[in-house]
């Protein structure tokens, strides 16, 4: 019976293009139907200018950062009534004050105002030792905090830090963004909403400092893949970046703009990995400051 | 050779006497209405068909253009796509506007999702590459309430809505519905859906296929010699050069922490590159390159595999049974049509009906063990039809706390009725059984008691009884027609003497103790019991 299992596939798959001359000429008319569907190929629907717009307007609000939404977390949870809403479960209380746990999925309100539902934990190591300053944070979660207003800050996903400065004055910074994040009450990136899985790694020596963001990142309407884009602030470049960022258009269709090693800004936007639109040239080195210091080690 | 034989020359096989006998006239139009209806055929139906059995192609056309085949066709998709399950990684209560007694409509509601597109397209008559390629979903109220959907004004209910996320226009693939139900991990990385992608489309299990894993075998326990493993052992390589592909197309639906309904319920469309980074492979589709999701439903819609697998899951969900290496040419006719018919899944259903397979009532002394082992010459009706039937029937759903007791095993008896849940029990039973006898035992009480009360006791409307009162008795007409008409009516059969004369004793033996409301009820419920009833 497994024998037969095996062939079936292998036989019902005879009229494919490529099965060969003995499969040939089996239908009633002495034809093989073929798939009554082609899919057409696709045209870009923008120039190389066009991406460049969106790219510029994308991050008119700042690049995302995971500072930011550990930094609204915090807030929120200032406000919240230690031990009571949200409450800890028996064996954290007092340990974790900083955490949702599951005895909150249901939600609170604090006297405060704000409300609190559903999972999250905080935790942060700060250690200085004769290697240097170590900084180590981690916030994730599932979790939906309201205003008193009825704004909300809600996420499914995290953020990881790690910083290191030696004590010879190096630094190196690696951070991982993930999942989905919004607070109403902003009106930056936050505020449109953010959806991405991208790390941003970095790091400051003698030859300069540079910030290289890696994945997928969305904003608002958006959404723009980063392949290795590296921004590098030293003696030959002055922050234009290299690498490939990927935009994609509401089909599905994307565009791929590759920045080459030269600093210049410039690079040929290619779509649907066939199809060159041109040259486009952007100043990106204020966005990869801005990228830098949020990400750099404090 | 086995393979040669059978691509090259069909036609040389001697011709053999049939195996298969045809059921007669009135129990295939009972048949084909249980399957394209989910109902037994009206009395008026039977009553042609008897009359002129060339009236049976002409009333199941009409079956093929009711209202009720598009439900009847949610639930033959489900047995196949295992898409209705009683909980998923999201539930109800992680959406602060649904409440406990929404659970059941949520569930179904999710799980429905890719079902409903794929009858919508099959009875609206748009071409089969539109489960594929459609660039909408199909949405009622309360999907559209928790998802990024646009769900038209105007509009009620089930109706074709679209996402506002950026997903592709991809059909079902584009569907939350279809990738709840088959989730993936951080060491699955989407590989179990493009399997599944391949089995349920292309008819081509992954699973099924042989492999030797003979030497330099690696623990799975390992993933970075797996990983490897993948890329570079003949054994892995057979399957895994066209899942890893497929698999990195997927990646808009990977999401960062799983039980998170914004993850979920959001197409991530900046993350459909990542197959690059997880996987070290580009989108792809049996060698042919594609830029990922966008692309997958036109490839799959060129792929003349997916056609084939369309004719041969429609003949499979007909037939009852798995389709063997004896049906080839039977499918290949049935695609070869289904495409000449404009590639609509309507004229594939009829032509379906018309096999011999599919009209099998007995076998013919030139039947060998092989045929009877394979063909089903009697169904039995799953508990979507036994429900869909008995209600027709008798007015009775039965339900518990908003939920389909046949359609759920959260409170319900789907699978005991032998049904499928999607995720432990992936076929329906196709044989009687201890639990399945008990739940259509007590189906079948609680409808005959129902039917009665509304029915003779209350004066309503009829619907099943359409002779009798409660002083009819034994000998009176009126007690005669009617005994025959619900034999003729849930059987498709003329009863003979002895079996009205068991029916009128039992009847009276109930009487006797109970009265005459009892005495209906319990013959309502033995008839429903019936083999003749269950099966079809």
């Amino acid at each position: 019976m497994a024998v037969v299992a095996a062939l079936l596939p292998l036989l019902f798959g005879c009229r494919e293009p490529g099965c060969g001359a003995p499969c040939e000429g089996l239908g009633d008319d002495g034809k093989t139907a073929p798939p009554p569907y082609t899919a057409e190929e696709p045209e870009a629907e923008w120039t190389a200018e066009d991406v460049g717009q969106t790219i510029t307007e994308v991050f008119g609000g700042g690049f995302p950062n995971g500072v930011l939404m550990r930094d609204t977390y915090m807030a929120i949870m200032a406000e919240s009534d230690p031990t009571l809403c949200p409450v800890f479960a028996s064996e954290y209380t007092g340990d974790y004050p900083d955490d949702i746990t599951e005895e909150n999925i249901l939600g609170c309100t604090a006297t405060s105002g704000y409300y609190y539902s559903g999972v999250c934990m905080y935790d942060e190591l700060e250690t200085t030792d004769d290697a240097g300053y170590t900084l180590i944070w981690g916030l994730g979660g599932d979790f939906l905090l309201a205003y008193p207003d009825g704004s909300e800050f809600a996420a499914g996903g995290g953020v990881t830090y790690t910083g290191v400065r030696a004590t010879d004055g190096t630094e190196t910074f690696d951070s991982t963004t993930r999942g989905t994040w919004y607070d109403e009450s902003l009106q930056n990136w936050l505020g449109q909403g953010f959806s991405g899985l991208f790390s941003t790694t970095g790091g400051l020596d003698a030859d300069g400092h540079w910030v290289t963001v890696h994945g997928g990142v969305a904003v608002g309407s958006a959404d723009l893949f980063f392949d290795e884009v590296t921004w590098t602030w030293s003696d030959t470049c002055d922050g234009q970046p290299s690498g490939v960022i990927n935009l994609r258009d509401e089909r599905g269709y994307w565009y791929a703009w590759t920045l080459p090693d030269d600093c210049s800004g410039c690079g040929n936007v290619v779509f649907h990995d066939s199809d060159d639109l041109g040259e486009l040239c952007l100043d990106l080195a204020a966005l990869g400051v801005d990228i830098y210091d949020s990400a750099a080690v404090p | 050779m086995i393979l040669l034989l059978a691509c090259t020359t069909p036609e040389e096989t001697p011709a053999a006497a049939e195996p298969l006998v045809a059921l007669d006239g009135p129990l295939l139009l009972r048949r084909m209405s249980l399957d394209l209806r989910g109902t037994v055929p009206t009395i008026d139906e039977l009553d042609r068909v008897e009359a002129d059995p060339t009236a049976l192609a002409s009333i199941r056309d009409d079956y093929l253009q009711d209202p009720r085949l598009e439900g009847r066709l949610i639930n033959l998709f489900a047995e196949r796509f295992h898409t209705r399950l009683d909980e998923f990684e999201v539930q109800y209560y992680d959406y602060e506007n649904l409440d406990i007694t929404q659970e059941f409509e949520f569930e179904q509601s999710v799980g429905e999702e890719p079902l409903r597109l794929m009858a919508h397209v099959a009875v609206t008559g748009a071409p089969w590459s539109d489960i594929v390629t459609a660039d909408y979903t199909m949405s009622n109220e309360m999907l559209a309430s928790l998802w990024p959907i646009a769900y038209p004004e105007g509009e009620n209910g089930w109706t074709e809505a679209h996402y506002t996320d950026g997903r592709p226009a991809a059909g079902i693939l584009a569907t939350n519905g279809l990738w709840w139900r088959y989730v993936t991990n951080t060491s699955n990385q989407n590989r179990s859906r493009a399997a599944a992608i391949s089995r349920l489309l292309l008819c081509q299990d992954m699973l099924s296929r042989p492999v030797s894993f003979s030497g330099g075998a690696t623990s799975l326990a390992d993933s970075e010699a797996t990983a490897e493993a993948i890329r570079t052992q003949p054994a892995c390589i057979a399957c895994h050069s066209a899942i890893e592909p497929l698999a990195s197309s997927m990646f808009g639906f990977w999401v960062a922490t799983s039980y998170n309904p914004l993850e979920l319920a959001n197409y991530h469309a900046e993350r459909e590159q990542m197959g690059q980074d997880l996987l070290q492979t580009s989108p792809g589709y049996f060698g042919k390159e594609i830029e990922g999701l966008v692309d997958l439903g036109g490839a799959i819609a060129e792929d003349t595999r997916f056609w084939t697998c369309a004719a041969r899951s429609a003949a499979e969900m007909l037939w009852r049974r798995d389709a063997e290496l004896q049906d080839f040419e039977t499918i290949e006719e049935l695609r070869q049509s289904f495409i000449n018919d404009g590639a609509t899944y309507l004229p594939l259903l009829r032509e379906v009906t018309n096999t011999a397979e599919y009209r099998a009532g007995s076998f013919s002394k030139s039947a060998t063990d092989a045929d009877r082992t394979r063909e089903m010459t009697y169904r039995m009706l799953t508990a979507e039809q036994l429900a869909s039937a008995v209600e027709d029937l008798t007015g009775f759903r039965w339900t518990y706390e908003n939920f389909d007791q046949l359609s759920n095993d959260d409170y319900g008896y789907r699978v005991l009725a032998g049904g499928v849940d999607g995720y432990a029990v992936g076929k329906a039973q196709s044989e009687p059984g201890i639990t399945w006898a008990l739940v259509v035992k007590r189906l079948a009480q609680a409808a005959g008691d129902n039917v009665v009360a509304t029915e003779l006791e209350a004066d309503g409307d009829r619907r099943l009884f359409t002779k009798v009162t409660l002083e009819d008795r034994p000998g009176d007409d009126a007690f005669r027609e009617e005994l025959e008409a619900l034999h003729w009516r849930m059987f498709a059969r003329r009863p003979d003497a002895d079996r009205l004369a068991a029916d009128e004793a039992l009847w009276t033996e109930v009487e006797a103790a109970d009265g005459a409301a009892a005495a209906w009820a319990t013959l309502v419920s033995a008839l429903l019991r019936d083999p003749e009833f269950v099966g079809y």
